[in-house]
């Protein structure tokens, strides 16, 4: 684990599609006492009201980076918040160990993570915990059927929580099957009295104490099964997301693994919503965690054991419009290169 | 800083081998990894005429084999160097890439 990353503020994002129920979880939040040093930042006030103290709003100004991929693009309103904040704390005018960004009900969370992990000064000094998607028990289905951004939503996030489950619970086996093809592995929570908000936001991804766990729920969600599609309409907003589980026996050599992903992701990472798992790598004991989104990957992490007894390197893509199998042959021909002579 | 010529150090990539996620295996160094890194570069670059090298351990120098040299901070922004100075493409899920790619492994294998 990165030292810095120790001493960085967390930042949870909370997104959700249009109504459901992202300003509610966060209300439910932030009245317990161990968020009193929560900073929140919204991109517009919604009709649920928050008080809460200390609450920051942004302006949508974007700006599209050389590659043109909007999921490159650096929420120039976002860094610039998140730097004046920091200056805030460091002149003792405000304090705050954590903040939560509330985005909108139509927003692509890619860019927000972009700019957390990879806006200059500010990687230094936050680090991104999760990703938590709000998904609505009544319209939920209906969203994910016919709302790209919603499919999106769920595919880029680290967990998923149902809300109005109160209201309707009907839909909820069909829900989380959804929920499941669109990001296999998500762990999936009912807004209800057993709920655990606070254990939920504290839940760091990168936090090595964590990773074990994490990466076990990635890969025991599929099973044996090795492909899910997801078949829907095509259409500009409605395109089909589908994911697949990569098993690969042969041991991986990460400088080609590294080359080649770097390739895929500049050729492909707008189709590449989500690449999360485990490598067995040439010279290492214990597996790698990689975990990406889009044209970023995080730091990948050396895990301190197997999650069992399985030593295959396992990957979960989540993409569209790529066929599964393009991916794989194309890495066992990349592989093959670490044993080639250079000279 | 280098006091001399104001370079930054080199910039982390997630896909360094050396970075601090992998620890440096016996009679290994960051350079000679970033140098092992270059190779496997440069073979796959060769197939379209390009070829890179380091710049001050920090960088690679990007070449198109016309004359037209380009800096790129990390293996990420090769692929954007290569795509600014002509309209090669080293798409990994291209058929036509993967079976030179194939077939000039097999043949170095050999």
């Amino acid at each position: 684990m990165k030292q810095e990353h120790k001493n960085s503020i967390p930042i949870n994002v909370i997104t959700g599609f249009l109504g459901s129920g992202k300003t509610s979880l966060l209300r439910d939040l932030l009245k317990l006492k161990s968020m009193s040093n929560t900073l929140v930042l919204v991109n517009e006030f919604g009709e649920v009201g928050l008080d809460h103290e200390m609450i920051e709003h942004l302006d949508e100004d974007t700006v599209l980076l050389q590659s043109g991929c909007v999921c490159c693009t650096i929420r120039e309103d976002l860094t610039s918040t998140l730097l004046e904040i920091l200056d805030k704390k460091h002149t003792k005018k405000i304090n705050f160990t954590r903040v939560i960004l509330e985005t909108t009900g139509l927003a692509d969370p890619s860019p927000i993570i972009y700019s957390i992990c990879n806006g200059k000064i500010i990687k230094n000094y936050y680090r991104l915990s999760n990703v938590i998607t709000t998904v609505d028990a009544i319209n939920g289905i209906f969203h994910m059927d016919n709302n790209y951004e919603s499919k999106k939503q769920i595919a880029v996030s680290d967990r998923v929580i149902i809300t109005k489950t109160d209201l309707s619970k009907k839909n909820l086996p069909e829900m989380v099957g959804k929920i499941r093809n669109l990001n296999p592995g998500v762990p999936v929570s009912y807004n209800d009295k057993k709920f655990s908000i606070n254990k939920l936001f504290k839940e760091d991804l990168f936090s090595i104490d964590n990773k074990t766990n994490e990466v076990k729920k990635w890969i025991d969600s599929e099973g044996d099964k090795t492909e899910h599609r997801h078949v829907h309409d095509y259409n500009r907003h409605n395109e089909e997301i589908y994911s697949f589980n990569l098993t690969f026996k042969e041991k991986i050599n990460w400088t080609t693994f590294g080359i080649w992903l770097t390739m895929l992701l500049h050729y492909h990472g707008e189709n590449i919503l989500r690449v999360k798992g485990i490598l067995n790598i040439i010279g290492s004991k214990t597996p790698v965690a990689i975990h990406g989104v889009q044209h970023l990957i995080h730091q990948p992490m050396h895990m301190q054991s197997w999650p069992d007894s399985n030593r295959e390197s396992r990957l979960v893509f989540i993409l569209k419009n790529i066929d599964s199998s393009d991916i794989l042959k194309s890495l066992e021909i990349f592989n093959k290169l670490g044993g080639i002579n250079t000279e | 800083m280098c006091g001399l010529c104001g370079l930054l150090g080199p910039e982390t990539h997630w896909s360094d081998t050396s970075g601090e996620f992998v620890p440096l295996r016996k009679g290994k160094t960051r350079l000679s990894d970033r140098s092992y890194q270059l190779q496997i570069l440069n073979f796959i670059l060769s197939q379209n005429g390009f070829s890179a090298s380091d710049w001050q351990g920090a960088s690679y120098l990007v070449s198109n084999g016309k004359g037209s040299t380009e800096i790129a901070s990390h293996v990420s922004a090769v692929w954007s160097v290569i795509e600014n100075m002509g309209k090669q493409s080293f798409d990994p899920l291209n058929k036509d890439f993967l079976n030179k790619i194939s077939l000039l492994t097999s043949e170095k294998q050999k």
